[in-house]
């Protein structure tokens, strides 16, 4: 049973991960040839990846439902994984194309025509930077899929999958079934990491089909574009057709705002924890560089377990505040510490043991200062996942936020609340990135 | 017993022995130039005497005494400038002073006049990435200077400038010990160039590829400020590249 559970998961995670990677070859090409697609997607890709897209899932769920009978909720959930692994992979091949080096670029000129080019140059760089980021894309998505099932349990339709089977079998009390369903996604995530994505890492096997990579490098993304301007579409006639009483709307927006307060001080606690775990592991690491692997592996283990799976390894003890809390940790605090801990080479120890500056002013002019610049960045990709987080701890931990509003307007299939909170998220997320994460940025990027 | 004395000093890393049982001692008042071919363990022997590393067994001793970890009498230029990139010139100066316990006015004004020592006067709010690397590699020099060590370490500071600040710098730093300007009366140079050995040291001593042992321990009893053109000097650069 939890075999098949896991199966179905991975097998949705599967067809998200092939369209992603085809998305991602469209549109890093298309950046990487043309310099106004370049202007004109990168902010957009800027803007999309630091949306909470959990938050979108339960408004997709009703647009896939109503538009596409019986399989709308394994659409919509697929494509909310596609949203959840999508980003990285654009910017990977996008990034790699972009540093390849001049001197490769004149031999192909003069010795290849374009087509030997994408093959044999362009194709085969991108190959670490995809395959890596498919590996990283697949840790997120599990997170965002095991979630999205667990938010369908609320509604007519169901996904079947190891995230709603877990949550299920332990809200009945079920709790072998629980707990095996956890020991058996965390051996999957473990088989993967240990055979394919090492293999594929390690091995970079060539992309099969690569001249009809070739065809689709050059026109696929206006298939992108085509299918992106669709589903705007359809989803803006749907949300203005459901938005019944504006009156309701506004009242769902307030109420939102203010469950909000509650959320952001959450989040805001949770930026804390997570800053002093990236300043701790680091100094730690600085002290005994051996420790550095060892730290890794401790973080990538919390991190690889998602909230839905932690849930009922935790609810049995703790309750409430401390419950969402830890909840959201994984999702966070992983990225704090490990963009601190890449800065640990960086922080001129020698220099600070050679001085005698050790104690707090070493931790204030030297630690510090020294993880900053890769600490804000941590601290804002972990901001990004909290709030992703959020869509499925409060509910599961039972406190009030938006995310317990959300998942409650999305089960009593109130659109025009539901509808608000997304808004209202949406807009925390982006203008704080933009207002504070963006200033924090420029500030310490001086430094480095 | 010297100033510095290296006892049986042995080190490996993994299968690769860098000292198998090396001994010398330093005296006070010398320059002495560590020279040989890259990967010798020049650097490995500096950052022992610095207190930076440990050897697996032998001893650094300071008067008499271990050198554990690193020592208030010794301070360092690195190869490059390690300077805080978030702190000005001054700062990067002052930083060491607070830790020794100065308050950070006191700890600024000596800084100050060390950068006013070194030729940076004027620089003082300048941002290391502001600064030429010369320019930084002096606001490191005047770091080290300024907590008033009795022993300067060199570990190839003038390798990554570009030969008319190298040279400038070297002709300052050895004016500043010859003339008694500064409280470090002993200097300690890894270098892997014969002709700065030369130019600088009072002596030299050559070490060997793995495991390194001395080559040649010499004597440059030339007089400052040196001339590179003198026969003399050119007869010492003979000397010393008939062991490199």
């Amino acid at each position: 049973m939890a075999v098949a559970a896991l199966l179905a998961t991975y097998a949705r995670m599967a067809v998200a991960l092939f369209l992603s990677i085809l998305i991602a070859y469209a549109l890093g090409f298309a950046m990487y040839k043309s310099r106004v697609v370049e202007s004109a997607l990168l902010p957009a890709l800027d803007v999309l990846q630091s949306v909470p897209i959990l938050g979108f899932f339960p408004v997709a769920l009703y647009v896939f439902i109503h538009y596409v009978p019986y399989v709308g909720v394994e659409l919509a959930a697929i494509f909310l994984i596609i949203t959840s692994m999508l980003w990285n992979l654009v910017f990977g091949v996008y990034q790699t194309l972009k540093t390849v080096p001049r001197e490769l670029l004149d031999m192909a000129s003069v010795y290849l025509d374009e087509r030997l080019k994408f093959v044999h140059v362009l194709l085969p760089s991108t190959l670490s930077s995809v395959y890596y980021n498919a590996a990283v894309s697949w840790a997120n998505a599990f997170f965002f899929v095991t979630a999205s099932e667990v938010i369908t349990l609320g509604t007519e339709t169901r996904l079947f999958g190891i995230g709603s089977l877990v949550v299920t079998a332990f809200q009945e009390g079920r709790y072998d079934v629980a707990y095996v369903g956890i020991a058996v996604g965390l051996a999957g995530n473990l088989l993967m990491y240990g055979t394919l994505w090492r293999w594929l890492t390690k091995k970079l096997p060539e992309l099969p089909a690569s001249n009809l990579l070739y065809h689709w490098s050059r026109w696929g993304s206006y298939v992108v574009y085509a299918a992106s301007a669709l589903a705007v579409a359809v989803f803006v006639q749907y949300l203005l057709s459901s938005i019944t009483s504006i009156h309701v709307f506004l009242g769902g927006v307030t109420e939102s705002a203010l469950s909000a307060v509650l959320s952001l001080l959450r989040v805001a606690a949770l930026l804390v924890i997570c800053v002093a775990a990236g300043v701790v592991a680091t100094s730690l690491v600085v002290e005994k560089p051996s420790l550095e692997r060892g730290v890794f592996l401790v973080v990538a283990a919390i991190s690889s377990t998602p909230p839905v799976f932690l849930f009922p390894l935790l609810a049995a003890y703790i309750r409430g505040e401390l419950l969402a809390i830890l909840l959201l940790l994984p999702a966070s605090v992983v990225y704090s510490v490990f963009n601190a801990l890449a800065a640990w080479r960086s922080v001129p120890r020698d220099m600070a043991r050679a001085y005698h500056i050790a104690g707090a002013p070493y931790l204030l002019n030297v630690l510090i200062p020294a993880v900053s610049p890769y600490l804000v960045t941590g601290a804002l990709t972990a901001w990004g996942g909290a709030w992703n987080g959020l869509v499925v701890a409060e509910p599961l931990a039972e406190v009030n936020g938006i995310g317990t509003y959300m998942t409650k307007a999305a089960e009593a299939g109130d659109m025009n609340k539901l509808i608000a909170s997304v808004i209202v998220m949406t807009a925390i997320v982006v203008l704080v990135n933009r207002f504070v994460w963006r200033k924090l940025y420029e500030k310490v990027a001086q430094w480095v | 017993m010297g100033l510095i004395d290296v006892v049986d000093v042995k080190k490996r890393y993994e299968n690769v022995v860098v000292f198998n049982g090396l001994s010398f001692s330093i005296q006070q008042g010398e320059v002495v130039a560590l020279l040989g071919p890259s990967g010798c363990g020049k650097s490995t022997l500096l950052r022992m005497i610095a207190g930076l590393e440990k050897p697996d067994s032998g001893l650094v001793k300071f008067r008499g005494e271990p050198v554990t970890k690193p020592r208030r009498e010794i301070s360092i230029m690195f190869q490059s400038p390690t300077l805080l990139p978030w702190k000005t010139a001054l700062d990067n100066v002052a930083l060491p002073l607070v830790a020794r316990g100065m308050s950070w006015q006191e700890a600024r004004e000596a800084a100050q006049r060390y950068l006013s020592f070194v030729g940076l006067s004027g620089f003082e709010e300048a941002y290391p990435k502001q600064l030429s690397g010369g320019m930084q590699q002096r606001v490191a020099l005047a770091r080290a200077l300024a907590v008033e060590p009795e022993v300067l370490l060199l570990d190839e500071p003038f390798s990554a400038l570009d030969p008319l600040t190298a040279e400038s710098l070297r002709a300052e730093i050895i004016k500043m010990w010859h003339d008694n300007l500064i409280t470090a009366h002993t200097i300690v140079l890894v270098t892997h160039a014969v002709d700065e050995a030369v130019y600088m040291a009072t002596r030299a001593i050559v070490l060997t590829p793995r495991p390194a042992k001395i080559a040649a321990d010499i004597r440059i009893d030339l007089p400052y400020p040196r001339n590179r053109r003198s026969p003399e000097f050119e007869k010492f650069v003979d000397l010393l590249y008939a062991y490199v």
